[in-house]
C-alpha cells in the first residue's frame, strides 16, 4: 500500500504547481487550468486519506468537488468567450472596464 | 492599449520589463522584477511547507485499512447521508450549464451589442459569421425515415466558414 505521506506530498506539489501556473499565466485560459490544477491537488488529499482511514467519506467529497469543478470550468469557459468577442484576445490583462 | 491596473499585472512577465540581471534602472522595474520572482517564491515556500508538516507527521495515528474501495458503501453514503448534498449538486450544474449557455450565446443585434462598444460593420459581420449556427430546418410534412444504404452526408452549406481560431498570445 502507498504510504500516505507520499500522496500528501503529491498533492502538495500540484497545488503549489497550480499556484505557480495561476500567478505566472497572461492568458485567462491557462489560469482555468492552473485552477483544475489546484481542485485535482485537493482531490487527491481527499482520496488518500480516505483509503489510509478506510473510509468512504472522502471519496464522497472528491465527487462532489469534481462536479463543482466541471461547473466552474464551464461558467469559466463561457465568461472567457464572451470577453473574447469583446475584447478579442484571452490575456486577462485586457479585462479592465465593467460593464456600464 | 489597454490601460494595465491592479497589482495581479505585477507577478507576469512583461514585454517592456528589464531582463535579469540587467542594471534596467527605474524603481518601478527593480519593484516588477521582485514581484516576478516572488510569484516564483510563493509556491516554492508553499510546497516546502506542506512537505516540511508531511515529513515532520512520524505517526499518521491511524493506521490504514485499505477498505474503501466499496462502491456499495459510497452509493450508500450518496443517498443517506449526503442526499440533500447531491440534490443540490444537480440543481448547481444544471443552473452552471444554462448559465453558461446563456453567457456564451451568439451575439443578437438590438439585444447584446447595444450595451457594448460598437464594433466596426467589418468586425461585427465576421463575429457574427462565425458564431451563427449554418444549418436551417424547414417543416415540410411527416418525417420520413430514408433506407440506410441510400443516405448520403449533405453537402456543407455554400460560404462555410472555417473553424473560428481562439488564442492570445504571450509575450
Amino acid at each position: 500500500m502507498i504510504p500516505v505521506a507520499y500522496s500528501a506530498t503529491l498533492s502538495a506539489a500540484l497545488f503549489a504547481l497550480g499556484i505557480l501556473g495561476l500567478m505566472r499565466n497572461r492568458s485567462a485560459l491557462r489560469m482555468l487550468i492552473a485552477i483544475e490544477l489546484i481542485l485535482n491537488a485537493a482531490n487527491i488529499n481527499f482520496v488518500a486519506f480516505a483509503h489510509h482511514h478506510g473510509q468512504s467519506d472522502g471519496l464522497t467529497y472528491t465527487l462532489f468537488s469534481i462536479a463543482l469543478a466541471a461547473a466552474e470550468a464551464a461558467v469559466g469557459l463561457a465568461i472567457l468567450i464572451h470577453l473574447y468577442r469583446h475584447v478579442k484576445t484571452v490575456d486577462a490583462d485586457a479585462a479592465t472596464a465593467m460593464r456600464w | 492599449m489597454h490601460e494595465r491596473s491592479g497589482c495581479v499585472q505585477l507577478f507576469r512577465p512583461q514585454a517592456d520589463a528589464p531582463a535579469l540581471g540587467s542594471s534596467g534602472g527605474t524603481g518601478r522595474g527593480v519593484r516588477v522584477r521582485i514581484m516576478q520572482l516572488a510569484a516564483i517564491g510563493v509556491p516554492i515556500f508553499i510546497f516546502l511547507l506542506m512537505a516540511y508538516a508531511v515529513a515532520q507527521t512520524a505517526d499518521w495515528q491511524v493506521e490504514g485499512t485499505g477498505g474503501a474501495e466499496d462502491i456499495d458503501a459510497i452509493v450508500q453514503d450518496i443517498f443517506t447521508d449526503h442526499l440533500v448534498a447531491f440534490e443540490v449538486l444537480g440543481v448547481l450544474l444544471t443552473a452552471a450549464m444554462i448559465g453558461a449557455l446563456v453567457i456564451a450565446r451568439p451575439m443578437v443585434s438590438g439585444l447584446d451589442s447595444d450595451h457594448y462598444p460598437k464594433a466596426d460593420r467589418a468586425e461585427l459581420e465576421r463575429t457574427q459569421e462565425t458564431s451563427e449556427p449554418t444549418a436551417t430546418f424547414t417543416v415540410t410534412g411527416p418525417p420520413t425515415m430514408a433506407p440506410f444504404a441510400s443516405e448520403s452526408p449533405a453537402p456543407a452549406p455554400p460560404g462555410t466558414p472555417p473553424a473560428a481560431r481562439v488564442g492570445g498570445e504571450e509575450e
